[in-house]
């Protein structure tokens, strides 16, 4: 059993995402707000978290992301990025972890079956 | 196919074939100043002349077609006597010290009177009027030094199509330049460079940056970064005797290093960037007129060749809506070399010197246009070309041959394949469709290697249709589109797609224009002198490049991903627009 933080500014996929995750029988932390993601993973050190991109602005999760990592109390913490920027902003690319800018373990675009999820949150724990 | 001797030994050529065309087949060398290999052959200058048995006088054998029978002298004492005074009657007017001369060791008058011996000008007289035009960003014309050879005028004319030079006066009084004396700034040229790029002497040349680097690079208080473009790591080699098409990537960033450059990074990232931001205008438009049913300007013109930018602006002006807004990948590097990077590394935009190295003269031109400046300050300081910066590691005492290969820097450096064949005509055109037919259906472009042999090579103007089908559902709306592209090398063969569009008798997508002849691989800034077989050369040594990279679509470059993740955020988002983009002005002619 891990303990895991969802941040996401969508209250609807985080209870779906928790119900998934509660039913293998993961702890689940939730925050609506990048800056409230941040603080709660400082605070509570989860095992994983679970970040959206586009929240109080359109690159809050790459900067949480980077945040985290930077920050000695929490750098090595997986992340898996989960986010709809590529469809909302037009990109013609995926956007992949990069050492330089973007620390994260994998980046799942939405929508994400629940078999993906359950299969990157079991392969983010055991990294 | 006539039959004749040359200096004894006999020669077959084609019909129509000229005397100094039947040497060459035989490795004769006969010296030119005005010939220009398939653009003129006027017989101006006469120092090709040669004997033929049976002749009262001597023949220019760059016009002399050869005949059956001929018996053809090019060594005799009279041939070099004539020749000699050919060129002492040239040197006798010819305004110039060779010591001090932009073109020393690179003039073909200096080549040609070494060749032929010449240690004293017999002749005594008025030299030509020295009269200096250094009006244009991007090239200086002297007078003084004009041999009359009107090679410039040729190209001007008949291959660039535009016009701003031509010969005034008769004789002696003979004037090369824009009608009615006027200076270059003030008629219709396009700034491209090729008149210099064909200069036999130092006549025209361009307008040199090499001191203003310099300073900048002593300048304690600037940070100075260096881009350079993809054509000129396939010509750099030639200023220190390599052999044509030689790529010298590598020895090119550790020469820029030596010379003092602290950060070396690379047009061919910014021109990854193009592709991403061109490539979504292109499909923005489509989705407008395809599924919107709205109007939009189709054919989109490819907008990086800053030459064919000003020839819009001054002979089509009708059609600037068609340009795409984007910037060319020298513009946006300046850019988002004085925001982007210059916000990671803690400095103002006015603290980055920006120095671009380019095959090309325009770029002069176009970094000093009042609208490239979105950093706040003019986003390209200073544009060399790839003849300054080969003088510039020699002014250092660099032994370019012997260096060893470095790299660029990050984050503006890396680059994919598409990137390094912007320098050739096609090349823009097939990186848009890796990148565009990839997002429409989710497949990789159905090419073998990923080239489109349609519009490769260099015939004047290329076509291609692509019948899209298995569209990704976003862009279902084109399954079963045929896009219509067209791509053109050269002013002249640009104004035959204008005027084909313009009638109505091609309708096309999106078309591809480089100003040069070959593309940038055969820029007015390039080692001279550059032939058709020159521009294969390095263009088969930029196709090597591209082959040899990991990634060759512009949208896998992982810090292209980066920018938009860190600073641009999306494509033709707000401040793409702001930085990326550009407008264009419309010009009078005169």
């Amino acid at each position: 059993m891990a303990k895991i933080l969802i941040v996401d500014d969508d209250h609807d996929l985080i209870e779906a995402t928790t119900a998934v995750l509660e039913g293998n029988g993961h702890k689940v932390l939730s925050a609506f707000t990048g800056a409230d993601g941040y603080n709660v993973a400082k605070n509570e050190k989860p095992d994983l978290i679970l970040l959206d991109v586009m929240m109080e602005h359109d690159s809050v999760g790459f900067e949480i992301a980077r945040a985290l990592h930077e920050d000695a109390n929490t750098k090595g913490l997986p992340v898996i990025l989960i986010t709809g920027i590529r469809k909302a902003k037009n990109l013609p690319f995926k956007f992949e972890p990069d050492e330089d800018w973007l620390p994260v373990t994998v980046v799942l675009e939405k929508p994400v079956t629940p078999e993906l999820l359950l299969e990157s949150v079991n392969q983010a724990l055991k990294k | 196919m006539p039959k004749l001797t040359i200096d004894g030994r006999p020669v077959v050529v084609a019909d129509g074939a000229t005397i100094l065309e039947a040497a060459r087949q035989l490795g004769i060398k006969i010296p030119t100043l005005c010939y220009l290999e398939s653009i003129q052959a006027i017989g101006a200058c006469r120092v090709c002349v040669v004997e033929v048995e049976g002749a009262k006088s001597l023949v220019a054998s760059c016009v002399m077609p050869a005949a059956e029978g001929m018996k053809v002298m090019t060594n005799s004492k009279r041939v070099r006597e004539a020749r000699r005074t050919v060129i002492e009657l040239l040197l006798s007017e010819h305004d110039g010290n060779c010591q001090t001369c932009n073109r020393n060791n690179d003039c073909e008058l200096q080549t040609v009177a070494y060749e032929l011996g010449i240690t004293n000008v017999t002749f005594e007289g008025v030299k030509t009027k020295n009269d200096v035009d250094a009006s244009t960003a991007a090239v200086v014309r002297d007078n003084g030094k004009c041999i009359k050879c009107r090679r410039c005028v040729a190209v001007c004319n008949q291959v660039q199509d535009v016009g701003a030079l031509f010969p005034q006066f008769r004789g002696f009084k003979t004037v090369i330049g824009p009608a009615f004396g006027r200076n270059l700034d003030t008629v219709a040229c396009v700034q491209c460079g090729q008149c210099a790029a064909v200069c036999p002497v130092g006549a025209i040349v361009e307008q040199s940056h090499v001191e203003l680097v310099w300073k900048a690079l002593e300048d304690k208080t600037k940070t100075v970064v260096v881009q350079t473009a993809p054509g000129v790591r396939a010509a750099l080699g030639e200023c220190f005797g390599l052999p044509v098409g030689t790529l010298v990537t590598g020895k090119m960033v550790a020469a820029l290093r030596r010379l003092g450059f602290g950060t070396v990074f690379d047009t061919n990232f910014t021109a990854d960037l193009t592709i991403i931001e061109e490539g979504m205008e292109l499909l923005s438009r489509l989705k407008k007129v395809v599924k919107e049913k709205k109007p939009a300007a189709l054919p989109q013109f490819t907008s990086c060749s800053p030459g064919w930018i000003k020839y819009v602006e001054y002979f089509y002006p009708e059609f600037i809506p068609n340009l795409s807004t984007c910037k060319s990948p020298q513009q946006m590097f300046g850019a988002v070399a004085k925001t982007y990077w210059a916000k990671k590394v803690g400095k103002k935009p006015e603290e980055i010197f920006v120095v671009s190295v380019m095959p090309c003269t325009a770029k002069k031109f176009e970094a000093a246009r009042p609208e490239m400046n979105s950093s706040g300050v003019q986003d390209v300081d200073a544009v060399l070309t790839t003849r300054e910066l080969g003088r510039m590691i020699k002014q250092a005492g660099i032994d370019f041959a012997s260096l060893q290969d470095e790299t660029v820097d990050s984050v503006l450096g890396q680059s994919t394949g598409a990137a390094d064949i912007f320098a050739n005509t096609g090349g823009v055109m097939e990186a848009a469709l890796r990148t565009a037919y990839e997002v429409i259906t989710g497949r990789e472009l159905p090419f073998e290697n990923l080239h489109v042999a349609p519009i490769a090579g260099l015939e004047g103007v290329k076509e291609a249709s692509i019948t899209i089908t298995g569209t990704v559902p976003e862009w279902s709306f084109l399954e079963g589109v045929t896009v219509n592209v067209a791509v053109a090398h050269g002013l002249g063969n640009a104004g035959k797609v204008m005027k084909k569009i313009k009638s109505g008798e091609a309708s096309y997508h999106f078309v591809e224009i480089m100003t040069c002849p070959g593309g940038c691989i055969g820029g007015g800034g390039q080692p001279r002198l550059t032939n058709d077989s020159v521009r294969k050369n390095r263009i088969n040594a930029i196709y090597r490049e591209d082959e040899g990279k990991k990634l060759r679509k512009s949208h896998d470059n992982p810090k292209v991903k980066q920018i938009y993740g860190e600073f641009l955020n999306m494509p033709l988002g707000e401040k793409s627009h702001h930085l990326l983009h550009t407008e264009y002005a419309i010009r009078e002619k005169v």
